[in-house]
C-alpha cells in the first residue's frame, strides 16, 4: 500500500483511475499471466490487427481496430467484417474485458496509459520497416498469442515466396519511383524501398538521398524520368491529395515510363502479405523492356517516337 | 515626406517589378535547371522533360501567382473604397473563407468531377454570399468595428462548415486539406487550373475597373455621389459581383490567401494621392508582385515542406493589421 502514500495521488485523475482499478479488480478483466494463451484479444492498430487475424482463431479475438475493415488499408478487410471492431477509446476497450491488448507504437497515448493503470495487459509492437522486422514481429506476435507454430509456418511461407521471386530478368539499372498522394515517396530505411529493391529495381527515393517517407517534388520526378512509376490505389472519394495523379506533367512522364498501381495495403503494414508486393513488382519488371533493348529501339526511331508506346 | 512620382510612372515601375518577379518565379524550383536553359525550354518546348517542367509545372504556378495576387490587391482596394473603410479586405470580411467553403462543397461531394465549372461557380456563390451578408450585417457606412465583427462571424462560420464538410468525406486525406483551404498554396497547380479560373478572374477585373470614378465620388459621401450621377445600386452590384468573381475563382484553385488585399492598397495609397479610383490599377499590380514574391519565398525558405502562402502573408499582414487598428484608435480620440 505504498502507492497510497505516494505523491501520485495528489492528481485527481490518478486517484480516480486507481480507485476504478481497485473496484474492478474483483469483477474486471482476468489478469492472466504472460504465458497463458489469451482468449480475449483486442488489437488497437491496423498492423497488429492483421497479425492477430493471421495468427489467432476468430473465437479468441474480442475486437480489432475499425481501420481493419477498410480494404484500401487492410488486406484482411473481408475477414474483418465478421469481427467486432473498436475505435481505440479506453472505455470501450476496457468494457470488452480483454486479457491481452496489442497496440502499435502509434497507439501509445492516453488511452493505453489508462488501460495499463486499470491493470489491463497491453503489449506494443513497433511497425515493421524491413523484411527482418516482419519476421521478428510475426514471431513476437506468435509468442504473445500462444501461436508459435503458426508464426513459424507464416515466416517460412514468407521466406519461400520471397526466394521464389525471379529477379534475373530485371536489369540492375532499372529505376523505379514510388509516388503517393500529395507527392510523397519512400526513401531509404522504409519497407517500400526494400520491396522495390528486392524486386530488382533501384528506388528513386533512396537514390535521391531521401530517408523515410518524404516529399518528392513533381519537377524532380519528371526530370529523373524513372523506368517505372509505382503509385497506390486512389480512393473513390475525391481529395486534392490525389489530384497529383492527374497532373499533365505526370501524363507526359507516362509516355516514357511504365506506370503501375500496387495496392498500398500490402506495405502500409509490414506483414507476410508484403511478399505479394515484391511478386507484383517483379512481374512488372519482367514486362519492362530491358535498358539495352530500349536504347537500341530509341536510336533506330525518331526522337518524336514515344519509346514505350508498344506494350 | 512626400514621394513625387507621376501615376503612369508608378504603374510602369510596379509593372516592371511584377515582370521581374514573374521571371524569378519561373526559374525557381527543385529541378535545378539553369536560368537560360529553363527559359529556352519554356519558349521552344523542345527540351523534353525540362520543357514539361517549365510549361506544365512552373508556368501555371507563375501565372496563377500573378493573377491571384492581382485579384486580391484589386478587390482589397475596391472594397476599401466602396465601404470607405481602411480595414476592408477579402480575407478579413470572410469572402475568401466563404469561397473556400463553396469550393470544398464542390470538390469533395464529387460535383466538380461531374461538372467542371461547378468549382468556380460554387466558390463565386460563396464569395458573393459573404459580401452581401457582411454588407447586410454591418449596414451602409458602417463603423469599422461592426464591419470587422461581421467579417469575423462570417469567417468563423465558413471555416467551421469547411472543416465539417472535409471531416464528412470518406477520403482520409480530406481532413488534412483544411490547411490548404485556410492558408492557400500554389504547389503543383496545372494549366487546367489556370483555364478554370482565368475567365472568371477577367470578368471580375472588368467589373471592378468600372467603379474607379464612382469610388472617387464616394469619398464625398453617398448623397454627393448620387447627385454626381452615379447609380449606387449599380456600383454596389459591380463591387460585390466583381469581388466575388475574381476572389471566388482565385480561392477555388489556390485556397484562401489573406492580408494581401489589406496591405497592398495601404502601401500604395500615399503614392497615388489618395484617389481610390487610381488605387485600383496600382493595387492590382502591387498585389501580383507581393503574391509572386511570397510564392518564391515559400519555395526558397522551405523547399521540401510545402509551406503555405497564408503563413507568409500573415507574418507580414497581421502585425500591419494591428498597427492599422492602433493608428485608427489614436486617430479616433
Amino acid at each position: 500500500m505504498e502507492r497510497v502514500t505516494s505523491r501520485e495521488l495528489n492528481s485527481a485523475a490518478h486517484l480516480a483511475a486507481w480507485l476504478i482499478g481497485l473496484a474492478l479488480a474483483w469483477g474486471g478483466p482476468t489478469q492472466a499471466g504472460a504465458d497463458a494463451r489469451p482468449t480475449r484479444i483486442v488489437s488497437l492498430n491496423l498492423c497488429t490487427d492483421q497479425l492477430v487475424m493471421l495468427l489467432a482463431e476468430p473465437e479468441r479475438i474480442a475486437a480489432i481496430s475499425h481501420l481493419a475493415r477498410d480494404p484500401q488499408l487492410s488486406v484482411l478487410a473481408d475477414d474483418a467484417q465478421r469481427l467486432p471492431v473498436n475505435y481505440g477509446q479506453a472505455e470501450e476497450v476496457f468494457l470488452l474485458k480483454p486479457d491481452l491488448v496489442v497496440a502499435g507504437s502509434f497507439n501509445i497515448n492516453a488511452s493505453v496509459d489508462i488501460l495499463r493503470r486499470l491493470g489491463v495487459r497491453v503489449e506494443e509492437l513497433p511497425s515493421a520497416n524491413s523484411f527482418d522486422e516482419i519476421r521478428m514481429s510475426v514471431r513476437r506476435m506468435g509468442k504473445l498469442l500462444g501461436s508459435e507454430a503458426n508464426a513459424e509456418r507464416l515466416v517460412a511461407e514468407f521466406d519461400a515466396r520471397l526466394a521464389a521471386v525471379d529477379r534475373s530478368t530485371v536489369s540492375r539499372s532499372q529505376l523505379a519511383a514510388l509516388y503517393y498522394a500529395n507527392s510523397y515517396t519512400s526513401g531509404a530505411g522504409t519497407l517500400a524501398a526494400e520491396v522495390v529493391q528486392r524486386a530488382g529495381f533501384k528506388n528513386l527515393g533512396s537514390e535521391l538521398g531521401l530517408e523515410g517517407v518524404a516529399e518528392l517534388p513533381l519537377e524532380t520526378l519528371v526530370m529523373r524520368r524513372p523506368d517505372l512509376v509505382v503509385t497506390g490505389l486512389a480512393y473513390q472519394a475525391p481529395a486534392l491529395a490525389q489530384e497529383i495523379f492527374e497532373h499533365p506533367a505526370l501524363a507526359y512522364l507516362q509516355q516514357r515510363s511504365q506506370k503501375v498501381a500496387i495496392p498500398e495495403n500490402l506495405w502500409i503494414c509490414g506483414t507476410p502479405f508484403t511478399a505479394r508486393a515484391v511478386e507484383a513488382l517483379a512481374d512488372v519488371g519482367k514486362a519492362l523492356p530491358s535498358k539495352t533493348a530500349a536504347a537500341l529501339g530509341r536510336s533506330g526511331a525518331t526522337a518524336a517516337d514515344p519509346p514505350m508506346a508498344r506494350k | 515626406m512626400r514621394i513625387e512620382l507621376s501615376y503612369p510612372l508608378l504603374l510602369a515601375a510596379l509593372g516592371l517589378v511584377t515582370a521581374v518577379l514573374f521571371v524569378v518565379s519561373l526559374v525557381t524550383g527543385p529541378a535545378g535547371i539553369a536560368f537560360f536553359e529553363s527559359l529556352e525550354a519554356l519558349v521552344t518546348g523542345r527540351s523534353g522533360a525540362a520543357s514539361i517542367v517549365m510549361q506544365e509545372i512552373r508556368l501555371p504556378r507563375a501565372i496563377l501567382g500573378a493573377i491571384i495576387g492581382a485579384s486580391l490587391g484589386l478587390s482589397g482596394a475596391a472594397l476599401q473604397g466602396y465601404l470607405r473603410n481602411p480595414l476592408a479586405e477579402p480575407g478579413l470580411l470572410g469572402i475568401s473563407a466563404s469561397a473556400s467553403l463553396g469550393s470544398v462543397i464542390a470538390i469533395y461531394t464529387g460535383l466538380s468531377a461531374a461538372f467542371t465549372l461547378a468549382l468556380p461557380l460554387m466558390a463565386l456563390t460563396g464569395a458573393a454570399g459573404a459580401v452581401l451578408l457582411v454588407r447586410l450585417l454591418a449596414g451602409a457606412g458602417a463603423q469599422t468595428i461592426t464591419l470587422i465583427l461581421a467579417g469575423v462571424a462570417v469567417t468563423s462560420f465558413a471555416g467551421a462548415m469547411t472543416l465539417l464538410a472535409l471531416n464528412l468525406s470518406p477520403n482520409p486525406f480530406a481532413a488534412l486539406e483544411i490547411v490548404f483551404w485556410m492558408l492557400g498554396s500554389l504547389k503543383d497547380r496545372s494549366m487546367t487550373h489556370v483555364w478554370l479560373a482565368l475567365p472568371f478572374i477577367l470578368i471580375g477585373w472588368a467589373m471592378l475597373f468600372q467603379v474607379g470614378r464612382a469610388l472617387d465620388a464616394l469619398t464625398l459621401g453617398e448623397a454627393a455621389a448620387a447627385t454626381l450621377g452615379f447609380r449606387l445600386e449599380r456600383v454596389q452590384a459591380l463591387v460585390v459581383f466583381g469581388t466575388a468573381a475574381c476572389v471566388g475563382a482565385a480561392t477555388s484553385v489556390a485556397g484562401a490567401i489573406g492580408f494581401i488585399g489589406l496591405v497592398v492598397p495601404h502601401l500604395l495609397r500615399p503614392l497615388v494621392g489618395a484617389e481610390p479610383g487610381r488605387l485600383l490599377a496600382a493595387s492590382a499590380l502591387g498585389g501580383a508582385a507581393v503574391l509572386l514574391a511570397a510564392d518564391i519565398a515559400v519555395r526558397i525558405i522551405a523547399p521540401e515542406r510545402d509551406l503555405k502562402l497564408g503563413v507568409l502573408t500573415a507574418l507580414i499582414g497581421a502585425p500591419f493589421f494591428l498597427w492599422l487598428i492602433f493608428k485608427q484608435q489614436r486617430g479616433g480620440q
